[in-house]
């Protein structure tokens, strides 16, 4: 399967091509970026072709693109895309704003191509488990979730609002409202949140808090921010914490690791050698499009993790609720 | 004048306690213990057993969390949160003085072992805010009536520049963990991690106090401590503030 490479702005490209070289019957079929510089860079490293246009990369015979764009020039790629018939992988968030992702997904059920959304922690093995254990009851009814998503302040395009589309709030939001959204079944209706900037000089949100209420009473709290600094042990967290009737479970999608300790500035690191969520994604793209099935994230699951996050902004504005 | 404690036994820690302490099973045993007033008690009692310890007349202290609005009036009446008496909380408290100021994100869950009570998190409130300042935007959401156990979320926005999430699970243990994100700072707590003995059930640690910490923490019973409670428990019952 010839899969293309749209952009490699987020730094995820490199993570989700480095799991297409693992996979057996996968290619990278070219590279596109009009940051020719860094395209032809990434095209070097993965032997493969860099286009510096989106027209021409898009005439290229190839089953399916992956877009790591800016979060802003999503909508651009994805329809242009879809026009060309290519199957779609399209990086966190959807989009910027909720009109863009639902014209993004129009374009491609218009055009008869799959739009996944990476959202790999769906493929983290606890937090597979953790799914599990919830789908044969085993916590009994889910009462409250308890979330994190903070790491470190990714810097570049991410803290200019006008290519990011929101800081912090955005890029840590939607992973876990996914994960909460799918182990429930059901779709959030109220946010509460603060928003600020804390922890860096910089002019876009850096940390958050949201409260939130599902259609079905489910209560939840969310910590999305750039909170970690690069002498902490390791890059951040990823976790959920699900309060049921029968038992609360926790899973920490990077809790599997050993300390190194080692003299000088960061003399602890966490050294994690857990499963790489990324291939597990990438390997469900690959199936996805090869047996033409429905995508395990859609775009509408990633609208409307998106929805919550841009929910935040303006209920930390408002100081009140936003309804979904 | 004897000094009466009113405390769960299973929270004292005797062997960092320096007083001189009488550890009392029952309301009934503090009557004949009080032949000696000037000794320091520490009586197991329930919420109800308050009225008739307050009837000896002697300096008391008890749990926040059995303080009525009636004890206004009451001589040598003092109470003491539990959350400001553990260690751990003390250390927080310390290293939080020197970050006064300074922004940061509080997350703070705690698993407490009994029916669900606006008490517990108000107490919480009122140490908290002697932390990072008053409360000034307080959204309260708590989980289905029908579902057990009952879980409550407070966000709040102290004043002092920290924005939290308060989270409380009523269920049949108790455990507490904190974390705390400023500028190039994080401080992690979680009390299960935390156990100095392994397995975990062999040691009340590092979820007790001593009778010490409490004479020394303890509140003088006034208006403002009583109107302060109340408006913080409202806060847990109303919802957004």
């Amino acid at each position: 399967m010839k899969i293309g490479m749209m952009s490699f702005a987020h730094m995820h490209a490199y993570s989700y091509a480095n799991s297409l070289l693992k996979l057996p019957g996968a290619e990278i079929a070219g590279v596109f970026d009009d940051d020719v510089e860094r395209g032809e860079k990434a095209a070097e490293k993965y032997n493969t072709k860099h286009f510096a246009e989106q027209s021409s990369f898009l005439a290229e015979e190839m089953d399916a693109v992956i877009i790591c764009s800016e979060n802003i020039r999503h909508k651009e790629m994805v329809i242009n895309a879809a026009k060309a018939k290519k199957h779609i992988l399209c990086e966190k968030p959807i989009a910027t704003t909720v009109e863009d992702a639902e014209e993004m997904i129009q374009a491609c059920e218009d055009n008869g191509v799959i739009l996944q959304i990476a959202f790999p922690v769906r493929f983290s093995s606890p937090i597979q488990q953790l799914k599990e254990m919830i789908s044969n009851g085993e916590l009994g009814d889910i009462v409250a979730f308890r979330t994190t998503n903070r790491g470190q302040n990714p810097g570049g395009w991410f803290i200019d609002k006008q290519q990011s589309g929101g800081g912090a709030v955005l890029d840590h939001t939607v992973h876990m409202v996914d994960i909460m959204r799918w182990y429930l079944g059901k779709e959030i209706t109220e946010v509460y949140a603060i928003v600020d900037s804390y922890f860096h000089d910089i002019d876009i949100d850096d940390a958050g808090i949201l409260t939130l209420e599902f259609e079905n009473g489910v209560i939840a709290t969310h910590d999305a921010s750039w909170s970690k600094f690069s002498e902490y042990p390791t890059w951040g967290d990823v976790t959920i914490e699900v309060i049921g009737t029968k038992q609360t479970v926790k899973a920490d999608a990077l809790q599997e690791h050993f300390r190194l300790f080692a003299s000088g500035n960061k003399s602890l690191n966490h050294v994690f050698y857990g499963n790489d969520m990324n291939l597990g994604l990438i390997q469900d793209f690959i199936n996805c499009v090869e047996h033409g099935r429905e995508p395990s994230i859609t775009g509408y699951d990633g609208l409307k993790a998106m929805e919550v996050g841009l929910a935040a902004y303006k209920a930390s504005e408002s100081g009140r609720a936003v309804k979904l | 004048m004897a000094t009466i404690i009113i405390s769960r036994l299973d929270k004292i820690d005797l062997r960092t306690t320096y007083e001189k302490v009488v550890v009392l099973n029952s309301v009934d045993q503090l009557k004949q213990g009080l032949a000696n007033e000037t000794e320091t008690f520490i009586v197991s009692a329930v919420d109800q057993d308050t009225d008739i310890i307050l009837k000896a007349n002697q300096d008391t202290i008890i749990p926040s969390l059995f303080l009525k609005d009636g004890y206004l009036d009451r001589e040598g009446l003092w109470v003491y949160f539990d959350l400001e008496n553990y260690s751990f909380f003390k250390k927080l408290r310390e290293i939080a003085a020197k970050e006064q100021g300074q922004k940061g994100v509080f997350r703070f869950k705690r698993v407490v072992n009994q029916e669900a009570d606006k008490s517990v998190i108000a107490s919480d409130l009122y140490v908290l805010a002697s932390l990072f300042g008053k409360p000034q935007n307080v959204v309260v959401k708590h989980s289905n009536h029908d579902d057990l156990p009952h879980h409550t979320i407070l966000m709040v926005n102290f004043s002092g520049g920290t924005m939290a999430h308060l989270e409380y699970t009523f269920s049949d243990h108790e455990s507490i963990e904190f974390d705390w994100s400023g500028i190039k700072k994080i401080i992690e707590f979680n009390s299960k991690e935390m156990s100095p003995i392994k397995p975990n059930h062999f040691t009340s640690l590092p979820l007790t106090y001593n009778a010490s910490s409490i004479i020394a923490s303890a509140h003088k019973v006034d208006q403002e401590l009583i109107t302060c409670l109340n408006k913080y428990k409202k806060i847990v019952e109303g919802g957004t503030v």
